[in-house]
């Protein structure tokens, strides 16, 4: 199974995440914010990372900006997993090179379980 | 109605700044500029004008001075004579004129002649004495009882020297019979001085035209007398030197230039009863030409008034037509200056004010963003929580347990896309939704829309059936937008419709536009509920709407994101029998 890395920094959102993909099998880290995020990065390399764009601190395209995905992390699948469909941030994390965005209002358990294999299954 | 407190874009009416004002200020400083130089211009044309009139009268005073100068040094010269040897003969007083070739050296003097002073008593000898010279017809005229007389006695005269019998004929005229000469002989000898009379008749033969003119007398007085003071002089006088001067040939002589755009007369007399004496050109009393100065010259005893008249081409054509040039170009010039500053102005403030109007548009935007953020996080967790325990999670769920956790998952759902769709008629209604196009296959969007529902449309044991064209339908459009649009009008006819019915959609393409008809069999619409169809929020009540679900969004959004692609949603109903809803779209290649 695959290694994914969430950064959420809704509580009770960011636990529920964790419990479903775990329960799917997956090795699952947290962080609650975008700074977290790239610290577990330094010695975890996910294969898919399920990133919120508004975080404290550190947001999910300032996570982008550092984490240099293309360049360091080529293999890495980030999945821009947001409530907030600002088309001018969705842009800018596709620049970045996330390769997808989810409303997440619209993934039950199950949807998101089917987008992360579908995610999986491209690389 | 519901607009989220945001107006659309067309009712932004706000105007950005005038520049009509600033542009107007600075045309009215830079006429008021161009004003200031045409009157320079201007007073450089009155300027350059008496200037020029100005050296003209200097030279016009200058020369006549001048040449009366020399005149008066002929008559000194010839005293001279006198003085030296005596009053000398006929012939040496010729000899000694022709000598100065005064005629033509200085053009104008008229004669030269020497006038002595003969008492009643001596009158007689004098005529039989000049007879004697062999001038048989001497005598002295015209007839007239005097104390002294002063008979012209000799004469050189320069004007028509051929015809000498001019000359004899003037000899003998009395000085004293006229009043004029009398005066300015009488002025001469008491001062000592060459003094000229005021205009007289010249003598001329009976035959010829009478002549005006003035003479210059220069008084010669006796050796063995003192001549000190005016009575001594007067004591001492015995005869003058004169020469006379013909009032429009000595001028005439003198001034032999034409001067351009310039012409002047001189006056004897004083101003009620002045004489002209001599006016340089008929241009004189051209009304184009105007006075421009007068002189008074004092000149021999007499006062002499020069008028000085010229026309305004005596400045030069380059000055003359600067003020208007100044004028012309200044007033285009600023025009055209003002008018690049408005247009200037124009685009500054317009790209200002539509640049504040994106900013303000993309604020409205962000917070429609946020604000959906915050709505939708908080149901997100309820969605997630309530299908993990439904799925299990916590342990096994019975079907009643199910069915009670279903519906609140539904529930949820409901809000969910209630905030999706007031997010949506809020970008409409501001303007900011924009369409992301790509090429579609219609058919196929159509049918991923139906199996995303068939799951609930057989639950009502309802069927459907599509019908579409062999050939695929493609167009260009925004997936998202135009698969919630089919979604709608699917889910809303197997809603309105009841169980065991069949729901047709028929695809069509047809002169380069696509029809998409959502035919049902279900409660219908009453025609007095036509119009608000569309309405944004608007439930139409019926016996089915009780146990829907909707917020009354989905149609109004529906016919928006249809006339966003450039079609439309329109339809036919009957109630009880049914409704077809037709979506048209353009079929667009780009």
């Amino acid at each position: 199974m695959a290694k994914i890395l969430i950064a959420e920094d809704e509580k009770a959102l960011n636990d529920a995440y964790v419990m479903i993909l775990k329960r799917a099998g997956h090795t699952v880290k947290s962080a609650l914010d975008g700074a977290e995020a790239l610290i577990i990065t330094k010695t975890f390399e996910p294969d898919v990372i399920l990133l919120d764009l508004r975080m404290p601190e550190v947001g999910g395209i300032e996570f982008l900006e550092q984490y240099k995905l293309p360049e360091k992390h080529p293999k890495v699948k980030v999945i821009i997993f947001s409530n907030l469909d600002m088309q001018r941030e969705i842009d800018e994390a596709f620049r970045l090179g996330a390769s997808k965005y989810m409303l997440k209002s619209w993934a039950s358990p199950n949807e998101l379980i089917k987008m992360i294999d579908a995610q999986l299954q491209k690389s | 109605m519901f607009n989220f407190g945001f107006k659309k874009r067309d009712n932004l009416q706000a105007t950005p700044f005038s520049p009509f004002l600033p542009a107007f200020l600075v045309f009215l400083a830079l006429m008021v500029i161009i004003g200031m130089s045409w009157r320079t211009a201007k007073a450089d044309i009155n300027n350059q004008f008496n200037n020029s009139v100005n050296q003209n009268a200097v030279f016009v005073e200058s020369t006549i001075r001048q040449r009366f100068g020399v005149y008066e040094n002929s008559l000194r010269a010839a005293n001279g004579l006198f003085m030296t040897s005596g009053v000398s003969t006929r012939s040496n007083w010729e000899k000694f004129v022709n000598s100065l070739q005064l005629s033509d050296r200085y053009p104008g003097i008229q004669a030269l002649g020497y006038v002595t002073l003969v008492s009643k008593e001596s009158k007689t000898a004098l005529e039989e004495s000049v007879r004697s010279e062999g001038i048989p017809s001497f005598t002295v005229f015209p007839v007239a009882d005097r104390l002294t007389y002063a008979p012209l006695l000799y004469l050189v005269s320069f004007a028509k020297p051929e015809n000498p019998e001019r000359t004899i004929a003037a000899l003998g005229f009395d000085m004293y019979s006229d009043p004029s000469r009398t005066e300015a002989m009488i002025t001469s000898a008491k001062t000592g001085k060459a003094v000229l009379s005021d205009e007289s008749e010249l003598i001329r033969l009976k035959t010829e035209k009478k002549e005006k003119g003035f003479l210059m007398f220069f008084p010669h007085y006796t050796d063995s007398m003192p001549i000190n003071t005016p009575a001594q002089r007067q004591a001492a006088i015995v005869g003058y030197i004169y020469a006379p001067f013909r009032s429009n040939g000595v001028f005439k002589a003198i001034f032999n230039t034409n001067f351009e755009s310039f012409a002047f007369a001189v006056y004897q007399g004083e101003q009620n009863k002045r004489s002209q004496l001599y006016k340089s050109s008929s241009n004189y009393n051209n009304p184009e030409y105007v006075e421009a100065k007068q002189s008074d010259v004092m000149i021999y005893g007499q006062k002499w008034n020069i008028i000085y008249k010229a026309k305004s081409d005596i400045v030069p054509e380059s000055v003359r037509s600067r003020p208007s040039a100044v004028f012309y170009a200044g007033t285009v010039f600023s025009f055209a200056l003002a008018v690049i500053i408005y247009l200037l102005i124009q685009r500054r403030t317009r790209s200002l004010y539509y640049s504040e109007q994106r900013k303000l548009e993309e604020a409205k935007d962000d917070l429609l963003s946020l604000a959906s953020h915050q709505l939708r996080t908080p149901a997100t967790a309820v969605k997630q929580y309530v299908s993990m325990v439904k799925d299990g999670f916590a342990g096994e769920v019975d079907d009643e347990q199910h069915r009670l956790l279903q519906m609140a998952y539904d529930s949820n759902e409901r809000q969910l896309t209630i905030v999706d769709d007031l997010l949506y008629v809020a970008r409409i209604d501001a303007g900011k939704a924009t369409l992301r196009k790509e090429k579609l296959n219609i058919a196929e969007l159509i049918q991923s829309v139906i199996n995303d529902q068939l799951l609930v449309i057989k639950g009502r044991k309802q069927t459907v059936k599509f019908r579409k064209p062999r050939v695929p339908v493609m167009t260009v459009g925004d997936p998202q937008y135009l698969r919630m649009i089919f979604e709608n009008l699917l889910s809303n006819a197997s809603k309105y419709s009841f169980e065991k019915t069949i729901i047709n959609i028929i695809l069509k393409e047809l002169n380069d536009k696509i029809f998409i008809d959502f035919v049902d069999n279900g409660v219908g619409i009453a025609v007095k509920d036509y119009p608000s169809v569309f309405f944004k929020f608007s439930r139409i009540q019926n016996e089915l709407t009780r146990q829907i679900s909707g917020s009354g969004i989905g149609l109004y959004l529906a016919k928006q994101l249809a006339i966003l692609h450039g079609g439309d949603i329109t339809f036919v109903s009957e109630p009880k029998k049914g409704t077809t809803f037709t979506v048209q779209i353009p079929v667009q290649k780009k």
